[in-house]
């Protein structure tokens, strides 16, 4: 078990992810959105628009620089997700 | 009409009745500031700044991210009579090394008496006064001292009203130097009767960073000058969410705003169904596309896809501009459709001619008009020599008037040859047909991605700290594809004779991590294939010859490998050899073109 395949948010970020990238690549949590994964900063950006419409959160503008990574992504999507169901 | 300063229009705005209204995310209104607001506001940070010690004549680097901070510190700096710099902000406070490297030689060239930042940002950009010499403080717009100097500093229309960074290379950064003569020539123009022709019914909508030309001259300044009200958005909201841009403009029944052809092409792909529901863009009167190459093909899409929310085609303004003439310099007529040339792609390779594609010629290129230049102004097409050229011949774009810069800040040389002759030399390719501009190339080897300039030194740069890529053999350079669209494309050679698989992937990340660009294409190319030259502008120009022409990896080497990687499929390949060979701005030998 890993961050990415834990539950469902995890399979949901990675597949959102493979989406957006259009194009195969290999992924694990500490991949860097950047850096391994090629992504300008449009694709961060649908990535994060993407996460929001799925699982119906908001990140705020601020908050989208801190998701360097795939393991950053699925965790600001765990902790807002946690926050909407226990306000 | 008569030319006012920055603080004359100002003066003037405050009693229009309009002003600026900023943002929130959703789109929805956050903080509203009438020019008469405005003007109050920035006399106390011109107060400010002059009791901080800074004489008027003097330059203040801006680095303030939100719009309304910005927009009052520059017409602050403006009212008390200094020449604002504005520079671009860091986007994340934890990579602030690699910010400053990029943004000190700006700080550098501007020769800035101060730089005028936020609270927040103050702590970090104290680098800069020990590292600019010039830089006698950093000042927070937030603690400025509260002053009881209240009144205008007296400027000529002469003086320098701004300085624009957005030519150069970061590590060569270009001051580009404009008047308030010369901004008030251009916004009066834009304005005017041959250009939008505003009236205080207007209203403007925008997401566009205030530190880019387009920015802040074009949604800022020409609303400001015009006395209409504009509300701003983030740049980064848009970004995320494109229809937060288009339900801005139908919740404020918006009547221009002006954007780049990229983010016409963001909302066909992006925007969903849903979030058309409430949406009603008839108000929207003037929908500017500027700032990097207008295709035919996006502009067809987006009339398509928001026709039934009310948006009319009429509505499209593709225009041409730079900083160097202030902004803008063309403008089709107000209310027309675009009109869109379609050429014969074969004659503008091999001739550079213009001449109307039939039916039964081969590939033909469509075009999208941007227009005539404005009264008082003037435009020419003219060759390597600099004789003008007739219509329907491709040169280059030269233009001359009162919205024409002053030069680039202390570049003799370089302003001496781009005004040549008393011409302003754009450094892009066009012709005329029936009077009207079609741009289609550049003579310069900027790349243009989503509207912004990158230089082809910046990336190369990045690509030459990656392991194994070996220096001085790296190449940079943009490539329009067969439809169109700029195509980023990176030849590298390996220092290893068998260049591990994962080079291109890492260049790629090392390259948008550094400059924000993402390589469509990184060819890892055997060794000896891009020969050494003195000249980074030569090396470039012959490797993209050979990649134009698919002969860039026909055996010359025998070991190493020539590897395709990156986005680039197989298919994509043979499509960008057969017509980027035939598309503009590169003789092609013939015989060579099919």
């Amino acid at each position: 078990m890993t961050l990415l395949d834990s539950d469902h948010i995890g399979r949901d970020v990675l597949a959102i992810l493979r989406r957006v990238c259009r194009r195969p690549v290999d992924v694990a949590a500490h991949s860097a959105l950047a850096a391994d994964l090629g992504f300008d900063s449009l694709q961060t950006l649908e990535f994060v628009a993407e996460l929001e419409d799925r699982f119906g959160i908001t990140v705020p503008i601020d908050q989208v620089p801190r998701i360097q990574t795939v393991g950053e992504a699925v965790n600001c999507v765990r902790s807002l997700v946690a926050e909407n169901s226990h306000p | 009409m008569a030319l006012l300063t920055l603080p004359e229009a100002l003066d003037a705005a405050a009693r229009s009745g309009g002003g600026f209204g900023y943002l929130v995310e959703d789109g929805r209104s956050h903080s509203q500031q009438s020019y008469a607001q405005l003007l109050d506001e920035a006399l106390r940070v011109a107060g400010g700044l002059r009791d901080a010690g800074l004489e008027p004549g003097e330059t203040v680097a801006l680095i303030v991210p939100e719009a309304r901070e910005f927009l009052t510190a520059f017409l602050g700096a403006a009212c008390a009579g200094l020449v604002p710099a504005p520079l671009y902000p860091p986007v994340r406070l934890d990579q602030f090394e690699a910010y400053l490297r990029q943004t000190t030689p700006a700080v550098r060239v501007s020769r800035a008496a101060a730089v005028v930042t936020t609270v927040q940002l103050r702590r970090v950009l104290g680098a800069l006064q020990a590292e600019v010499g010039t830089v006698r403080a950093v000042l927070a717009i937030e603690k400025l001292p509260a002053s009881r100097h209240g009144a205008l500093a007296p400027v000529g229309l002469d003086a320098v009203a701004l300085l624009q960074f957005t030519s150069g290379s970061t590590s060569d950064p270009k001051g580009v130097v404009v008047t308030h003569r010369n901004l008030a020539e251009n916004v009066t123009a834009i304005a005017g009767p041959h250009g939008l022709g505003l009236t205080q019914a207007d209203r403007g909508m925008s997401w566009l960073p205030l530190f880019h030309d387009m920015g802040l001259v074009g949604m800022a300044l020409t609303v400001l000058y015009a006395g209409c009200w504009t509300d701003f958005l983030s740049p980064l909201a848009f970004l995320k969410r494109p229809a937060t841009w288009l339900k801005a403009i139908s919740r404020a029944r918006a009547t221009v705003s002006f954007a780049p052809n990229f983010a016409y092409d963001l909302c066909v792909r992006r925007v969903q169904p849903r979030e058309m529901a409430d949406l009603d863009l008839s108000c929207w009167r003037i929908a500017g596309c500027g700032a990097e190459p207008v295709r035919a093909e996006t502009l067809a899409a987006f009339a398509r896809k928001f026709a039934d929310v009310g948006f009319r085609e009429e509505a499209f303004l593709p225009c041409y501009g730079m900083a160097e003439h202030t902004l803008a310099v063309t403008f089709p007529p107000v209310g027309r459709a675009p009109r869109v040339d379609a050429i014969r792609a074969a004659d503008l390779s091999s001739a550079r001619l213009a001449l109307p594609h039939v039916n039964g010629d081969a590939a033909r290129v469509e075009l999208v008009s941007c227009g005539r230049p404005f009264p008082g102004h003037e435009l020419r097409i003219a060759d390597a020599k600099g004789r003008s050229l007739p219509e329907r011949h491709v040169g280059q774009i030269l233009l001359k008037g009162p919205s024409v810069f002053r030069g680039y800040l202390d570049r003799e040389a370089l302003s001496r040859e781009t005004l040549a002759g008393g011409w302003l030399h754009s450094g892009d390719l066009g012709y005329l047909a029936d009077g009207e501009l079609y741009v289609c190339g550049r003579v310069k080897d900027s790349i243009i991605v989503n509207g912004r300039n990158f230089y082809p030194q910046d990336l190369e740069q990045a690509a030459a700290d990656v392991a194994d890529v070996k220096k001085g053999r790296v190449v940079a350079f943009g490539t329009r594809s067969g439809d169109g669209r700029e195509r980023v494309v990176m030849v590298v050679e390996a220092v290893s004779a068998v260049p591990s698989d994962d080079l291109a992937d890492r260049v790629r990340g090392r390259v948008v991590e550094s400059t924000g660009v993402l390589v469509d294409e990184v060819v890892v190319a055997p060794r000896g294939t891009i020969s050494k030259t003195t000249s980074g502008k030569l090396q470039r120009v012959r490797v993209r010859q050979r990649y134009e022409e698919g002969t860039l990896l026909q055996p010359r080497a025998t070991n190493g490998r020539a590897a395709l990687v990156g986005h680039a499929m197989n298919s994509q390949l043979v499509y960008a050899r057969a017509y980027a060979a035939r598309l503009l701005r590169r003789r092609v030998r013939p015989g060579k073109t099919r």
